[in-house]
C-alpha cells in the first residue's frame, strides 16, 4: 500500500522530470547550434551587441546544469531556484519583445517548432515557473527530505556526549582530549 | 542553524558559476564554438548597394534572385514580383526552403522597406556568415520599387 511519503516522492519525481527535463532539452538544443541561438538572442535587441555571443554560450549551459541537478535531485532547492529565476527572466524578455511588436523566433527550445513568440511561450514559461516554485517548496517541506537531512546532519556532527558508564571502569577522557559539554574533561 | 533552513542561495550561485565554467570550456572545445566577444557588425559598404535602375535591369534579365527580408505578413501584403521571402528575423525557419535554389555564388538582391529598415542589412550579414557573398542591397526596396511602378505581386510564398 502506498504511504503519503511514497505519493510525495512520486509527485516530486514527476515534477523533477518535467522541469529538469525541459531545461536539459532546451539547453542541449542551444548548445548544439550556438550560432543559431546567438541570432535568436540578437533578434530580441536587448543585449549589447558585443555580449550576444557570451549570452549564447553561457545561458544554455546554466540551463543544462540546473536542469540536470533537478532531474538528479541534487541541490534541488537551489537548482529549482536557478530555473525559476531563468524562467522569470525569459518571461520578461518575451513580454518585452511582444510589447515592442517584434515578430521573432522564440529561441526557447532550439529549432524545435521554430515558432514565433506569442502568448503560448508566456503560458509555457508561467507553467515552468509554477512547477519550479512548487518543486522548491516541496523539497523544503517534504518530510522524507527533512528526515534525510537530519540523519545526514547527525551523522556528520561530532558526538557531544559520551556514556558516563565507562568512567568507573576506564579513565580515558582526559588522555583522549575529550571534554564534557560543560567544558570539563571526561573521567 | 539546521541544515534544512540553510538558504540555497550559495548553492544557486555555485550552479550558475559551474554553468559559466562549463560553457566557457565547452565553447573552447566545440568545433562550433563562437568568439566570446561578438565581432562588430559589418555595415554594408557603399558598393554593396544597388541603384533601382540597375536592379530593374537585372530583374528584367532574370539573372538575379530577389530576396525579401521582411516578415511573411509584410511579404504577403505585397512584394517585388518573383521575389522570395527570407525573413531576417526567422532566417533558420525559412532558409531550408530557399537553400536548394542557391549556390554560394548566386547573385542576390536583398531588400526590405523604408530607409530605417535594417532587415536587409541583417540578412546580408547572416548570408555572408553562411558563405553567400554575391549579394546587393536595394535600399528602401519595396517602396522605391512600388513607386517606380515596377512589377509587384501579392500573397504568401508557395
Amino acid at each position: 500500500m502506498k504511504t503519503p511519503k511514497d505519493t510525495a516522492a512520486c509527485i516530486n519525481g514527476i515534477l523533477r522530470l518535467l522541469v529538469g527535463g525541459a531545461f536539459v532539452i532546451a539547453g542541449a538544443l542551444k548548445i548544439a547550434d550556438p550560432a543559431k541561438f546567438a541570432l535568436d538572442v540578437s533578434n530580441y535587441r536587448l543585449a549589447p551587441h558585443e555580449l550576444i555571443n557570451l549570452v549564447a554560450i553561457l545561458l544554455p549551459w546554466i540551463e543544462l546544469v540546473a536542469g540536470s541537478l533537478v532531474m538528479a535531485g541534487i541541490w534541488l532547492r537551489a537548482a529549482a531556484l536557478v530555473i525559476a529565476s531563468l524562467t522569470v527572466m525569459f518571461f520578461a524578455v518575451i513580454l518585452s519583445a511582444l510589447a515592442r511588436g517584434l515578430n521573432i523566433e522564440c529561441g526557447c527550445f532550439g529549432t524545435i517548432g521554430g515558432k514565433h513568440i506569442g502568448l503560448v511561450n508566456l503560458a509555457i514559461d508561467s507553467t515552468l515557473l509554477f512547477l519550479a516554485a512548487l518543486l522548491a517548496k516541496r523539497s523544503k517541506d517534504c518530510p522524507a527530505n527533512e528526515i534525510s537531512r537530519e540523519t545526514r546532519a547527525q551523522n556528520s556532527a561530532p558526538p557531544l556526549e559520551r556514556p558516563v558508564v565507562s568512567n568507573r571502569h576506564r579513565s580515558f577522557g582526559a588522555a583522549d582530549g575529550l571534554r564534557s559539554p560543560q567544558g570539563g574533561a571526561f573521567g | 542553524m539546521s541544515a534544512s533552513l540553510r538558504a540555497p542561495l550559495p548553492q544557486a550561485l555555485g550552479i550558475v558559476l559551474f554553468g559559466i565554467g562549463a560553457g566557457l570550456a565547452g565553447n573552447q572545445l566545440s568545433p562550433r564554438g563562437l568568439p566570446l566577444i561578438t565581432p562588430p557588425r559589418q555595415t554594408p559598404k557603399v558598393e554593396a548597394f544597388i541603384p533601382l535602375d540597375e536592379a530593374k535591369q537585372l530583374w528584367r534579365l532574370g539573372v538575379v534572385l530577389f530576396l525579401d527580408a521582411r516578415e511573411p505578413e509584410d511579404y504577403a501584403a505585397g512584394h517585388i514580383g518573383n521575389a522570395l521571402n527570407l525573413p531576417a528575423q526567422s532566417f533558420a525557419q525559412h532558409f531550408a526552403e530557399i537553400a536548394p535554389m542557391l549556390t554560394r555564388e548566386s547573385p542576390l538582391v536583398l531588400y526590405c522597406d523604408g530607409n530605417e529598415c535594417d532587415l536587409s542589412h541583417r540578412l546580408s550579414e547572416i548570408l555572408r556568415q553562411q558563405g553567400y557573398t554575391n549579394w546587393h542591397i536595394l535600399s528602401n526596396g519595396w517602396t522605391a520599387w512600388r513607386q517606380a511602378g515596377l512589377p509587384t505581386a501579392r500573397g504568401g510564398q508557395k
